[in-house]
């Protein structure tokens, strides 16, 4: 399996990327909810990772531990061995969801279990642990069935990128922010560095209908993240709910062609009603 | 049930599901499904990409919620209770096996989970493991056992909880032909001596007709027909699934009626009949009997071309500006095949409406 090869293939429908995978009835970022995503065939699965005291990684979304592990701690300040014991609440946490006997997992347990079934989007919490995951996932032979994310804002963030991933050889994301005052400025960047991938996040659509065809032509994918609490405005999971065709129908045509969900089956289900080539079409603007 | 009771026991429990729906927004999905799987049968739940049938496997199991109705397993509403709480086990395509742990380790996790002693898991898995042939690779890890044996390692894991219902959404679909072909008759094999309720999704029709007791065809949702496989086969309650089973597919022609004849539209009439107006007219590959000669009375059709297949041989026609595909057996002695004579026999012609695709039982009994 070859995320590169994957997202280049012209003839694929647009990718699922399951947020935090499938924590409906599974503790978010657990095994659990990975496996479940497997097996549910969808493409891509999100997951949040952080270095433990002892330099390993574990995946954990928040700064501390207190929402989904119910300790007041930091994974930081913690050792693999400690953090990998403590039992998962259900769902996304909270109070309110009960513990299961979901455990907080190893990166190392993720990659082994996802190895050669799903591709991982790498939401590194921190930029300067991106060099030790890149060299991790080597090591463990899937540094090309993960992506790594990054912002890329300035010539600073672009030298950075250049020398710390897209040097070494796998897949990147730029986070691309066209709703900020500078958009015309990272949109070079972007072109500039084509990454595989670009996740834009906008202030109107129009935006994005204006710079596909110059993304195609330099053959970076369009990503985009329709999470309730981190969508452009409006075109959010709940208003795709909705209405699919207005929300996920409008982005596939501007031309984006990976969407990162927590409704994944709906937007599933919205792709099969799609003549199969249509998302094709609409993705390379014609 | 005892836990250490060297056997699997299950009680298989009906799943009704009465009213359910399935929608987003305005995307709907299933529009409101009433069926029963009965206790200890083999369903299939067969039809096309897109028909609902994940996602109806999904909402019993509990990964998906219903937008509206019940689901009912055994004597309890279970619609509203998490996936594990619904004595459910799941078996996909996508088996996504823990690759650290050995095969036991794998099987035994549930298990695990669920409290059972050393010695109780150690019972069970080797009960389990026996029954599906595993017990010389416990020890080993999944990357060191071939695709089939991953899938019955699956299986092994479904089955050790001793579910009431047993879930497979596509489970062959990543195999070889002939590991496919094996592990269906494994996996019938298996049913016979568990006797789980068990209920199969698949786009496969021969899965379909080989495995179940009863199929239930969808599609965009709804029942198309829920019946034997020997009913679905020779009495299809539409169009649409007389002509998703069957390779080649069911025959439909376009008839009128003129209160004498079902006649082509080149005029020939296909059989006697005192209906008037349009239908379709189904007739199986097999069924359509060949005349050696030319001479007696029957249908005339130009012949395009054949196919021998060992088995049998495919012969493609026109007729009336239609595709006409008979079945014959292989090497059957034909004439030059340039013009073909033959006839439809009565009693397997399947009549169905033109507007709504239903078929018309019955329509063809009477002669006038």
């Amino acid at each position: 399996m070859n995320y590169f090869d994957y997202i280049a293939d012209p003839h694929r429908q647009c990718a699922i990327v399951a947020h935090r995978g499938i924590w409906s009835s599974a503790p978010e970022n657990s095994l659990l909810s990975i496996r479940r995503a497997i097996e549910a065939g969808y493409n891509v699965v999100e997951i949040d990772v952080r270095r433990t005291a002892d330099g390993q990684f574990v995946l954990l979304h928040d700064d501390t531990l207190e929402r989904t592990a119910g300790v007041n701690n930091q994974p930081e300040r913690m050792t693999l061995a400690e953090l990998t014991s403590l039992p998962l609440r259900d769902r996304d946490g909270g109070p309110l969801n009960a513990f299961t006997d979901e455990t907080l997992p190893s990166l190392r347990d993720v990659f082994e279990l996802t190895r050669d079934r799903i591709f991982i989007h790498l939401d590194i919490k921190h930029r300067h642990v991106i060099p030790e995951v890149l060299a991790f996932a080597r090591q463990m032979g899937v540094e090309k069935q993960v992506d790594f994310w990054a912002d890329l804002k300035s010539e600073d963030d672009l030298a950075w990128i250049r020398a710390n991933i897209t040097s070494h050889d796998v897949p990147f994301i730029a986070r691309t922010h066209l709703e900020h005052e500078d958009w015309r400025k990272q949109v070079k960047l972007a072109l500039e560095l084509k990454p595989l991938i670009c996740e834009a996040s906008f202030r109107d659509l129009s935006q994005v209908e204006a710079i596909q065809d110059r993304f195609h032509e330099a053959g970076i994918t369009l990503w985009v993240n329709t999470l309730d609490s981190v969508a452009s405005p409006g075109f959010t999971d709940s208003a795709a709910l909705e209405d699919p065709d207005a929300i996920w129908g409008r982005l596939l045509k501007a031309g984006f062609s990976a969407i990162q969900t927590d409704e994944m089956a709906a937007l599933r289900s919205y792709l099969k009603t799609l003549h199969p080539r249509a998302a094709i079409k609409a993705r390379s603007g014609i | 049930m005892n836990a250490i009771d060297p056997a699997i026991h299950i009680a298989a429990a009906n799943i009704k599901l009465q009213n359910v729906s399935k929608t987003y927004g305005k995307l709907n999905i299933i529009p409101s499904l009433d069926v029963e799987f009965r206790a200890g049968e083999f369903t299939v739940v067969l039809g096309p990409s897109g028909c609902g049938k994940s996602t109806l496997m999904q909402m019993i199991a509990g990964l998906e919620r219903v937008s509206g109705g019940k689901i009912v397993i055994g004597d309890r509403e279970v619609q509203d209770l998490e996936p594990k709480e619904r004595g459910c086990a799941m078996v996909f395509q996508n088996y996504a096996l823990y690759p650290h742990m050995t095969v036991f380790d794998n099987i035994a996790y549930s298990l695990k989970i669920a409290g059972l002693t050393k010695a109780e898991r150690q019972a069970r898995v080797e009960v389990v493991a026996k029954m599906l042939g595993l017990t010389d690779y416990l020890a080993r890890k999944p990357g060191q056992l071939s695709g089939g044996q991953r899938q019955r390692v699956a299986i092994g894991r479904a089955i050790v909880r001793e579910p009431a219902v047993l879930l497979f959404d596509e489970p062959l679909s990543n195999l070889d032909a002939q590991l496919r072909h094996d592990t269906r008759v494994e996996l019938a094999e298996l049913h016979k001596r568990i006797g789980a309720t068990t209920v199969f999704v698949t786009h496969d029709q021969v899965e379909a007709m080989t495995l179940a007791d009863r199929i239930l065809i969808l599609n965009k949702g709804e029942v198309e027909q829920y019946a034997t496989p020997k009913e679905i086969y020779h009495q299809p309650a539409s169009v649409f699934v007389a002509r998703f089973i069957g390779s080649p597919p069911m025959n439909i022609l376009s008839v009128s009626g003129d209160g004498t004849a079902l006649r082509l539209a080149d005029g020939q009439a296909v059989v006697d009949s005192h209906l008037i107006g349009d239908f379709h007219l189904g007739v199986r590959p097999e069924d359509i009997v060949v005349r050696n000669s030319g001479s007696q009375p029957g249908l005339r059709t130009q012949v395009r071309y054949r196919e021998d297949l060992g088995s049998h041989s495919i012969i493609a026609a026109d007729l009336a500006g239609e595709t006409l595909r008979i079945a014959t057996p292989f090497g059957a002695d034909a004439p030059d095949f340039n013009v073909l004579s033959f006839s439809f026999p009565l009693d397997r012609l399947r009549l169905f409406d033109t507007k709504t695709g239903k078929a018309i039982p019955g329509a063809l009994k009477e002669k006038t």
